[in-house]
């Protein structure tokens, strides 16, 4: 599960660092990462997201990676427990998708990338509808109109990014309690979609609804009660502002099964790719994408799913 | 024949007085090439960044630090704001670790402060220091040293490219996860500051920057070094700098 | 006719009257026409080329083509009438036309929003000149003029040939990176909420605010007003009286209300 296996430590369980079988110490990852770069974006994170893991938990019982995120993650006092496992999780998911290239290794651009014109081809290397994924593609066709236009809002949202975090492809659960399949533990799809999270953020627990609002309530009770009268005097042309109807209101049940993250981090392409190579690296990160394992993770999809 | 012509100002990487900066880095804290991307390269791309964000529109002639008030408030321009931010943040670091001519140490008067207001030494206070900047910001950020206009001194830490000038955006929360209930109702506390009046004043002002950025410290101290990086600048920091921004009383 | 020369020598004029003391004061225009005095060619020059696209303003044509069909007949030599018009040609303003000056007009009409950008009129700077190898340029706004910029490089530079293949391709660039910027902006926005900003009160908000304001003290007003007229209206003897009477006094009182609003 996971990359997490019981070690046979008397004295105390621990996480161990994750490992995948396609990265090796020592070397790089073909068309992607030098040695050197593969080492920070992959081996020292993850060391270092797994240690601190077993400080913060180091009493309590080993539990898969994905079920902390599920579990920890509205709960503030396991706030660094969540926080270094989802940092795992999603680093782990990241690399699990890159499968490296055979192109040579990246040159570091100079300042003169910055104002460099996108280039117009339209017919990449790496395309899923080429490597065989044949569901997949039809997926992502009909979910973002082509595959260019999910190539440039993929890559372009992961190049928004200004601090750390994964870009995001996603299948949107369905969410009908009497369809029988749900029964059965199949999951179904209707939609794909991409999705930004920052620092430690989880597509699982992408809206933060129930957590806000019981904040809400938790800070309500605490304030003495001549104060919670005053909102009702303020202005009743007020309307809530898009941020606050997003906690409150927007995508309360909506779940995410997660096929394919991007890790934006400086940590991943500072070292190859240097400060002007952000573009470049996300670049390669396309041509490396192994797209059997996309849709390996990609469920089935719901047969209505054009009414949704 | 004279042509007067001005040209529209573009962003450029502010020049250091140190000349030999480029060659040997900043002694004890950066090497070389840590330097060249912590600062040239990393700078030069924020400067270029915002040349092309504000070219041709009414912001072309602010300097960042206008720049970040100006924009501060307004949610569609915040990827101007970030750049801004980030270069004037980087600025105020690359400043405060210049070696000095001379070896310096922190001012009385900071000193006092510091005993005065939290009971402690520079070396204790600078524990402390290192020990928010690991807990507090777990990606990109910045560490600070604040004064208030109540002439206090504070800890602050930001995420990502916020601004110790402003407190609306300050960035000091991380809702990627879970919220404590205090920090909750701190930002509580600040919607409905803002939400009252638009005039919020803070005056507040930076005495010491430290980049918590990966651009900073990634070539020179790999993942796993942040925190020996944080200490090792506020070990040498060029308190000739740092000393001439605390409030004096003296103008 | 003597040339008139009075208004350009303006200068000279002025000059030897400040040396022999007639005026007193320079004048504020002094240095400005010294350093840019004014042109005393007053010979028409003919302009052999028309400089927007360097083709000659003048040329006879070859006439050796031209058949008359109804006289069977060759044209071989310009006539006069031809001539005149020639010479004419080369005196003429030459009008100026420009293929930037289309494509601006084609892009502004294929994209009317770009307009609604909010632009500098003031000039700060003088001209720059660009490399358009590349459609964004440092401090110059990406818009409408770098498509056609870039277009008119991607001709001279023959990576395209035909004019509205370098539209297109100039054109597409600049959607991809107008993609961007707008992806850019939410993003930023998204990540900078995350991270616990509170913006500002939008224009919006700050109007209806602002607004509430007058309101709530017009509404107070009004309160103060009505309350006026109505105690001014009542009769304080009727209130001991009938309910029927007071009903009848009161709808009175509403209409004598009614006449004087």
């Amino acid at each position: 599960m996971f990359g997490t296996k019981l070690t046979p430590r008397t004295f105390a369980r621990s996480y161990i660092t994750p490992s995948l079988e396609h990265l090796k110490k020592g070397a790089g990852l073909g068309g992607i990462f030098s040695e050197k770069g593969l080492q920070t974006a992959w081996f020292d994170r993850a060391e270092l997201y797994t240690d601190k893991l077993n400080q913060y938990l180091r009493h309590s019982e080993e539990k898969p990676l994905e079920s902390i995120v599920h579990e920890y993650a509205r709960s503030a006092s396991k706030r660094e427990v969540f926080n270094q496992a989802s940092q795992l999780y999603n680093l782990r998911f990241a690399m699990s998708c890159l499968h490296g290239s055979d192109l040579p290794a990246a040159q570091k651009p100079g300042p003169s990338a910055l104002l460099e014109t996108p280039k117009l081809e339209l017919n990449y290397k790496n395309d899923p509808r080429e490597t065989g994924n044949e569901r997949l593609s039809s997926v992502i066709a009909s979910s973002f109109g082509s595959l260019i236009e999910f190539r440039s809002l993929l890559l372009n949202s992961s190049k928004a990014i200004s601090g750390d975090g994964f870009t995001w492809l996603v299948a949107r659960k369905v969410n009908t309690s009497q369809r029988e399949s749900l029964v059965s533990g199949n999951v179904e799809f209707d939609w794909l979609y991409v999705l930004n999270t920052y620092n430690a953020g989880s597509p699982f627990n992408f809206n933060k609804v129930g957590h806000i609002s019981d904040l809400q309530k938790q800070l309500a009770k605490l304030q003495p009660v001549a104060e919670q009268e005053e909102p009702k005097e303020s202005n009743p042309l007020q309307i809530k502002s898009i941020q606050e109807a997003r906690e409150s209101e927007s995508f309360k049940s909506t779940t995410y099964v997660p096929l394919l993250a991007i890790d934006a981090s400086p940590k991943a392409w500072l070292t190859d790719y240097g400060v002007f190579g952000k573009d470049l690296y996300l670049e390669r990160v396309w041509e490396s994408i192994e797209w059997n394992i996309v849709e390996q993770r990609l469920p089935a999809r719901a047969p209505n799913y054009q009414l949704t | 024949m004279f042509r007067f012509v001005t040209r529209r100002s573009i962003h450029s990487v502010p020049k250091l007085k140190d000349a030999t900066l480029a060659e040997h880095g900043v002694h004890n804290v950066l090497s070389a090439s840590g330097f060249k991307i912590a600062w040239s390269d990393h700078q030069k791309s924020l400067c270029d960044k915002l040349t092309l964000a504000t070219a041709g529109t009414s912001l072309e002639a602010y300097l960042p630090f206008h720049l970040i008030l100006n924009t501060a408030k307004k949610p569609f321009q915040t990827h101007i704001f970030n750049l801004a931010s980030a270069a004037h943040n980087n600025h105020l670091f690359v400043e405060n670790i210049l070696p000095a001519p001379t070896s310096t140490t922190p001012s009385r008067l900071l000193r006092n402060r510091l005993e005065e207001q939290h009971k402690c030494t520079w070396e204790e206070f600078k524990d402390e220091m290192v020990r928010r900047a690991e807990t507090d910001v777990l990606g990109q950020g910045w560490l600070f040293l604040v004064e208030n206009s109540e002439k206090e001194l504070h800890i602050l830490t930001v995420q990502n490219n916020g601004t110790p000038y402003y407190f609306p955006r300050n960035q000091s929360f991380d809702l990627n996860s879970a919220l404590k209930l205090e920090e909750y109702s701190q930002l509580e506390a600040i919607r409905t500051l803002v939400k009252q009046d638009g005039k919020i004043q803070d005056w507040t002002m930076p005495l010491i920057a430290v980049s918590l950025w990966d651009h900073a410290y990634l070539h020179d101290y790999g993942v796993k070094g942040r925190s020996k990086y944080v200490r090792n600048v506020l070990d040498n920091l060029n308190w000739s700098v740092v000393n001439n921004r605390l409030y004096s009383g003296l103008s | 006719m003597k040339v008139q020369q009075n208004a350009v020598n303006v200068l000279e004029r002025t000059s030897s009257y400040l040396k022999a003391g007639l005026l007193t004061k320079t004048p504020a225009w002094y240095d400005v026409v010294a350093r840019v005095p004014p042109s005393k060619r007053f010979v028409r020059e003919p302009r052999l080329i028309n400089p927007a696209n360097d083709e000659p303003t003048s040329k006879l044509p070859d006439f050796g083509e031209i058949y008359n069909s109804q006289n069977g007949t060759y044209k071989t030599r310009a006539s006069r009438a031809d001539k005149k018009s020639l010479t004419n040609n080369l005196y003429k303003a030459p009008k100026l036309k420009y293929a930037e000056d289309k494509l601006r007009e084609l892009f502004y009409e294929q994209h009317p929003w770009e307009r609604s950008r909010p632009k500098m009129l003031v000039e700060d700077a003088g001209t720059r000149t660009y490399e358009w190898h590349n459609l964004q340029q440092l401090g110059k706004p990406l818009d409408g003029e770098s498509v056609v910029q870039r277009t008119m490089h991607l001709l001279k530079t023959k990576e395209q040939t035909e004019l509205l293949a370098a539209y297109d391709q100039a054109r597409f660039e600049f959607y991809r990176l107008r993609i961007q910027e707008e992806i850019q902006t939410q993003v930023a926005q998204e990540e900078a909420e995350m991270f616990g900003t509170v913006f500002g009160p939008s224009a919006i908000e700050f109007g209806l605010q602002k607004e509430q304001k007058i309101i709530e003290i017009w509404k107070q007003k009004a309160i103060d007003q009505s309350e006026l007229v109505s105690a001014r209206n009542s009769n304080p003897a009727e209130s001991w009286s009938s309910t029927s009477t007071q009903t009848e006094a009161d709808s009175k009182a509403s209409e004598t209300q009614e006449i004087q609003l």
